[in-house]
């Protein structure tokens, strides 16, 4: 084995930093190499010496416990090779916040033995978030282990024969070429931390006269575990110290330093950060797929959501460019959805999201969805009639397995919808075309596939009345009503005595849609049996009376659940008697400006006031602050007691928010 | 527009299949139902002898349909033609009910109440097989279909549909459909004359049974064979108090 | 040795399952005052009340009235009240004092003495079926009994208005009391920064703590030197509870918002260290003891036009008299603010005002009333 030297800077804050270099030792243990150490400060050097004592055999420790900044503690232990140790043949970087497995320089002194013309090498990392660097970047890719041997497999295993583009730490450099170039030459490089690596790499394509097209390198037949940037944090004044780093590798390369960075980089300007997709109310164990070019942010917790939002705010001031996508799995998390401004909202609804204490929540995610996924057929059925973008994706709630290694982490049916509806906003056209592809592709596929099983099954009463439903959301209004029919008779048959709850209202519509208002006054007639649905229905017979019929049509589609229909209807309807229906429509959709309106005209008056209290109450409860919410359902609690049912789903969600449910 | 349901002025329709009721209960029956009812339609199965006659000289018999063929051996499919018949009317309330059927008193006037509200669809009764005579009914394993409820008397709503299995003989007697709307289940009686004949009549009916359904696909054979018991369980009919 | 068994809906705390205190209502303190009398009067008495948990059968421990048997009969279902209470009547011995709930239909012992402590049917949202049953049974205690003592004189018009009986005096009016001599106010100038609102109520519905509630908000925007002070009893677990609750732990300004329980002693000096009280009573009010003592502590009081606060203040005079509506709490308070001067003379006159429903008086009214009945 040729010599080989490790450098490491070591800098001890508190005891998670201590724990965290005696595990580093720990992972080098055995190592016939020699270490280099740098002591940046916590401990005394004969601690420190004291500590390493117990793991390696041959090192040496440098500096005097103070902190004096990366560049000059690499520079230092270089230097103090170059004399000391001129025998060694490669220098690595490595940092205390690392976990190496066994024999990890052995490949990376292979690659450079065959690779004479590469200065250095690096071997690819897993950092803390999960992400593979530097191919994998902004990509989640892992769920770190929490036992070390169990992490060091991880590294072992997903080893592969393959050298990419890129530039992370751990490095090993050909120890001529570094000392050629120069190292972190420290009259340039004068701040704490910032540019140094950049500057390193122009060294070597300034210095070396590299290729052109040379760019650094990782081999990924070694991977090392790096829990990154934790020395960072502690400089305050980041920024500044980085700049005179900057402005020191501007001095020496010039603006054509920067024009060959880009270039030396571009590996990673071609995986550029795209957007950011943050996933709400995913629970934090569940794989989550990983999308090129999209940083992945799973919110749980209302901690996990301060932290996600902090994070927003740092991307949306350092890259305007960039998109955020909400991916939003409970509809609590609402209200912290509409806190990140997304581009796009995927909202995926499950069957157990689905109960009536979330209804007003679930109005209000659909009323912000882009789109909506779900896993049931029937809220597919139900949404598919207030929203015009909703996918089936059965495996939504199921747990996931990786099915597609290579390009994407894709882990089912639902991941890939979700990809495609993410590349496809990326994309410039109008992305809602390729989303009506995929909806109208998947309705037709399932048509076809209810018909083929109606002619081995014709009287399975769920099919029939799926294949009603499908033929309702494709507009085919006749056949709807048709099976629908076909589906009643089969219920009736079987005695049972839910027919008509179950598919008289979808006779109804589907009557109302082809225009047959008479026969679907008289069908919604014939369904209402509640008081409540009497006393509508003789306020809906003066109306057909008076040939007020898109007004009637309207209020049946509303009541029923057809609101896309009743919104165009109600649109339709001049009346202005019909404000009162009006006023139940952008009730029910949440169009808090148009209940306004009609409020406005309303006057003043008891009922108004509540209503005018109720409605920003629930405006700040679902898109505003919560806080506000309170006070105003609070005034309105004053005129109708029953309105403390708001503030105790307030602190529902609440509850929820924090884990308490 | 009218509701669908009409909490007063329904009219009440009776309904009834006939087949050579010339010397049966016919006229007894009509004249009983053209006090309570306001009009009636009747699907006539090709009978032989005066039966259409008899109907039409009934002033509430609005029409009768004379079939050509007989439809004894499909019976679902004369009731469905009756069915259709009525409703062509737009009737409000229909009753069903056969030529040899007759309510109880009370029924007469608790008529309208039973129809005029809107929050039923359909009334049920209890039917009473009176044997050999009019002073008792038969009850017993195979005789006891007033322990349950038979539906009579619906509501027309105008596009629900009707549908009644494709059954030959014994067919139900109104939509099956109904069974998902809202009913009312009432201890009225109803007096069914069918076997209140003498022994020799239950003898030639046993006969047309055994020939129109010899595998007893359509009922029970125990039930055919019953009808020669020498000695059923016979309980008095009391007729209620005034 | 005479015996009264006192029937009552509530006295020792079943709500919260606490057997072993007095609850902290008003009710439970008028019953407690009337057990010294009766025990004055060397009279045993029985104490039967529902209990929400379970039965139970206790002795008082401590307390002036120690000895005091207990019976509580457990309630699932508050129609079934009337019954419960003939399951006392058939178990109490001695003579009987329906001591409340005279709005339910309960079959009395006849000739029996009875309480009102004020109208709890007049909430405007209440349907006119309810309202004729209450007419029906209040009737039927009128028939019944041989006297129904008020604590306000709404209960007597209510029985005018409504009721057919022949006694002028079956209907006897005995306004409810405070403790002058205790209740004082405070005797040290005040001179804070902040000025305390104290709303010395139960968190209920009827006390209208939503009202309260809602002005806090506004107070607590609008002014800088304001805190409010709520000191009542919660049952916890109940809606108008957990409102309450998540209200304050909410609260942006919650650092002036304060929720405290004390026990009675300590009211006097609670009532000092306030500088205004707030009465707001939507509905159910008899001539309320709060009200009484904040005014007894020479506080400036805001009440409600509600049952028997009309009965204790002069719009302006002796405090104020508002509807029921937050603005109008919002802005009675800020009057107070502006005008110091307004503000003392109304305290005042509340205190001067209290005097005349001092404790003493109401003892020997009572005294009369129990004597004639147990002779």
């Amino acid at each position: 084995m040729p010599e080989i030297a490790h450098t490491m800077p070591v800098l001890i804050r508190n005891d998670e930093d201590m724990a965290m270099l005696r595990e580093c030792l720990d992972s080098l243990k055995g190592s016939m190499d020699h270490f280099v150490f740098y002591n940046q400060g916590g401990l005394s050097n004969y601690d420190l010496s004291s500590l390493i004592d117990a793991y390696l055999k041959d090192f040496t420790v440098l500096g005097k416990g103070t902190n004096d900044g990366i560049p000059f503690a690499r520079q230092s232990c270089f230097q103090y090779i170059w004399v000391n140790l001129p025998a060694m043949q490669y220098i690595t970087e490595i940092h205390p916040d690392m976990l190496f497995p066994k024999d990890w320089p052995q490949k990376l002194v292979e690659f450079l033995e065959d690779n004479k013309e590469e200065p250095c090498i690096s071997p690819g990392i897993l950092t803390k978030e999960g992400q593979w660097h530097p191919h994998g970047k902004g990509i989640f890719g892992a769920q770190i282990p929490s036992r070390t041997d169990e992490l060091v497999d991880l590294l072992v295993e997903k080893q592969e024969e393959k050298v990419v583009e890129g530039f992370v730490h751990p490095v090993m450099h050909r120890a001529s070429c570094l000392k050629k170039a120069g190292g972190y030459i420290v009259e340039d490089l004068p701040g704490m931390q910032g540019y140094e690596d950049d500057y390193l790499l122009l060294s070597y394509y300034h210095r070396l006269r590299l290729p052109e097209n040379w760019k650094p390198k990782a081999l990924l037949s070694i991977y090392v575990f790096h829990r990154t940037m934790a020395q960072r944090a502690d400089f305050s004044n980041m920024e500044e110290e980085s700049n005179k780093n900057l402005q020191g590798l501007l001095k020496r390369f010039g603006t054509q330093g920067i024009m060959d960075l880009q270039h030396i980089h571009s590996v990673k300007k071609k995986e550029n950060i795209r957007g950011s997709i943050y996933f709400f109310g995913t629970s934090s164990d569940k794989d989550v797929p990983f999308i090129r070019g999209v940083n992945p942010y799973i919110i749980h917790s209302q901690i996990s959501k301060e932290r996600s939002l902090d994070q927003f705010e740092q991307e949306k001031a350092s890259d305007g460019n960039v998109k955020n996508i909400a991916v939003v799995d409970h509809p609590y998390w609402l209200n912290s959805v509409s806190k990140i401004c997304p581009q796009l909202t995927i909202a995926r609804i499950t069957e157990h999201v689905w109960n009536p204490t979330s209804a007003l929540y679930r109005k209000g995610i659909c009323a912000v969805a882009d789109i909506i996924l779900t896993d049931s057929e029937e809220i597919h059925w139900q949404l598919a009639l207030s929203h015009p973008f909703i996918l089936l994706c059965p495996s939504l709630n199921k747990k996931s397995h990786l099915l597609n290694e290579d390009e994407w982490g894709i882990y089912s049916d639902s991941d890939y919808y979700l990809k495609e509806i993410i590349e496809s906003s990326f994309e410039d056209g109008d992305r809602t075309e390729t989303w009506q592809g995929m909806i109208n592709k998947q309705r037709q596929e399932r048509i076809r596939g209810l018909q083929d099983i109606l002619e081995w099954e014709p009287h399975n009463e769920v099919n029939l009345s799926l294949l009603a439903k499908y033929y309702y959301i494709t507009q085919q209004y006749e056949e709807a009503e048709n099976y629908f029919f076909q589906a009643f008779l089969r219920n009736v048959l079987v005695h049972k005595m839910d027919g008509l709850n179950r598919y008289y209202p979808g006779i109804c519509l589907a009557q109302l849609r082809q225009g047959k208002t008479k026969e679907a006054l008289n069908s919604y007639g014939i369904l209402a049996q509640t008081d409540d649905m009497k006393q509508h229905y003789h306020q809906l017979l003066p109306l057909y009376n008076k040939e007020e019929y898109e007004w009637l049509q309207a209020e049946i589609s509303r009541l029923l659940g057809d609101i896309r229909y009743a919104r165009d209807l109600i649109d339709q309807t001049a009346s202005p008697e019909a404000d009162g229906s009006r006023y139940l429509f952008y009730r029910d959709m949440l169009d808090y400006k148009g209940c306004e309106e009609i409020l406005r005209k309303r006057g003043d008056g008891v009922a108004s006031a509540k209503e005018h209290w109720l409605l920003q109450g629930e405006k700040e409860e679902l898109f505003g602050e919560p806080q506000r919410a309170l006070h105003h359902y609070l005034q309105a609690s004053i005129y109708e007691e029953k309105a403390i049912e708001n503030i105790l789903r307030l602190e529902a969600v609440d509850r929820f928010m924090d884990g308490g449910e | 527009m009218h509701p669908v349901r009409k909490k007063e002025g329904n009219r009440l329709t009776a309904i009834m299949q006939v087949r050579n009721e010339e010397n049966r209960y016919l006229e007894e029956v009509l004249g009983d139902i053209s006090v309570y009812v306001d009009d009636i339609v009747i699907i006539d199965d090709a009978s032989t002898d005066r039966t259409v006659e008899i109907c039409r000289s009934f002033p509430k018999v609005k029409e009768v349909i004379e079939l050509e063929n007989s439809h004894f051996s499909k019976e679902w499919e004369l009731r469905s033609r009756l069915w259709q018949e009525a409703c062509k009317y737009e009737p409000d309330w229909l009753l069903s009910i056969d030529a040899d059927e007759v309510f109880e008193h009370s029924f007469k006037e608790k008529a309208r109440t039973l129809i005029n509200q809107d929050s039923y669809d359909w009334v049920s009764f209890r039917i009473y097989d009176l044997w050999g005579g009019r002073t008792h009914y038969r009850e017993d394993e195979h005789w006891n279909l007033h322990k349950r409820h038979t539906m009579m008397l619906v509501r027309y709503l105008p596009g629900f549909p009707y549908y009644y299995l494709k059954m030959n003989h014994h067919a139900h007697r109104l939509s099956l459909s109904y069974q998902a709307l809202r009913g009312c289940l009432t201890d009225i009686r109803v007096k069914h004359y069918g076997w209140s004949g003498d022994e020799a009549e239950r003898l030639e009916k046993y006969e047309r049974y055994r020939k129109m359904d010899p595998d007893g696909q359509w009922g029970h054979q125990d039930q055919y064979t019953s009808i020669l018991d020498p000695s059923p369980n016979l309980i008095e009919w009391k007729e209620e108090r005034e | 040795m005479k015996k009264v068994s006192i029937l009552t809906h509530s006295f020792l705390d079943a709500y919260n399952n606490q057997i072993h205190r007095i609850y902290g209502g008003g009710l439970e303190r008028y019953l407690f005052e009337l057990i010294k009398i009766l025990h004055r009067l060397e009279v045993d008495v029985d104490v039967h009340q529902l209990s929400y948990h379970k039965p139970f059968h206790t002795q008082l421990e401590k307390t002036e009235i120690a000895g005091t048997a207990v019976f509580g009969y457990y309630c699932h279902d508050l129609d079934s009240i009337g019954e419960l209470f003939q399951e006392m009547e058939q178990k109490a011995e001695g003579s009987i004092i329906y001591a409340s709930c005279i709005w339910h239909p309960i079959p009395y012992r006849e000739g029996s003495l009875g309480i009102c402590h004020g109208i709890n049917w007049d909430r405007i949202d209440l349907t006119e079926e309810a309202k004729n049953e209450v007419k029906k049974n209040v009737q039927h205690a009128v028939n019944a009994l041989s006297k129904i003592v008020s604590v306000d004189s709404h209960f007597l018009t209510y029985c005018r208005s409504t009721c057919r009986y022949s006694d002028p005096e079956k209907i006897e009016l005995i306004p409810n009391f405070v403790d002058t001599a205790r209740f004082t106010p405070s005797a040290i100038k005040k001179n804070k920064s902040m000025s305390r609102v104290l709303y010395p109520r139960r968190i209920s519905h009827e006390r209208g703590i939503l009202l309260m509630m809602a002005a806090t908000d506004i107070w607590l925007k609008e002014y800088e030197d304001i805190e409010v002070y709520f000191t009542g009893e919660v049952i916890h677990g109940t809606e108008i509870a957990r409102v309450f609750e998540y209200w304050l732990e909410k609260h942006p300004q919650k650092e002036r918002i304060c929720h405290q329980i004390h026990r009675f002693e300590e009211m006097p000096e609670v009532y000092q260290g306030a500088d205004i009280a707030v009465i707001p009573t939507i509905f159910s009010e008899g001539t309320s003891l709060s009200c009484l003592e904040a005014m007894s502590s020479g506080l400036p009081v805001i009440a409600t036009t509600v049952g028997g606060l009309n009965d204790l203040l002069i719009d302006k005079y002796n405090g104020r008299l508002i509807m029921p509506a937050v603005d109008q709490l919002v802005e009675a308070v800020g009057n107070f603010i502006i005008d110091q001067r307004k503000c003392e003379e109304m305290g005042e006159r509340a205190r001067d005002t209290a005097k005349a429903f001092d404790l003493g008086i109401w003892q020997q009214k009572w005294e009369r009333v129990l004597c004639a009945y147990l002779d």
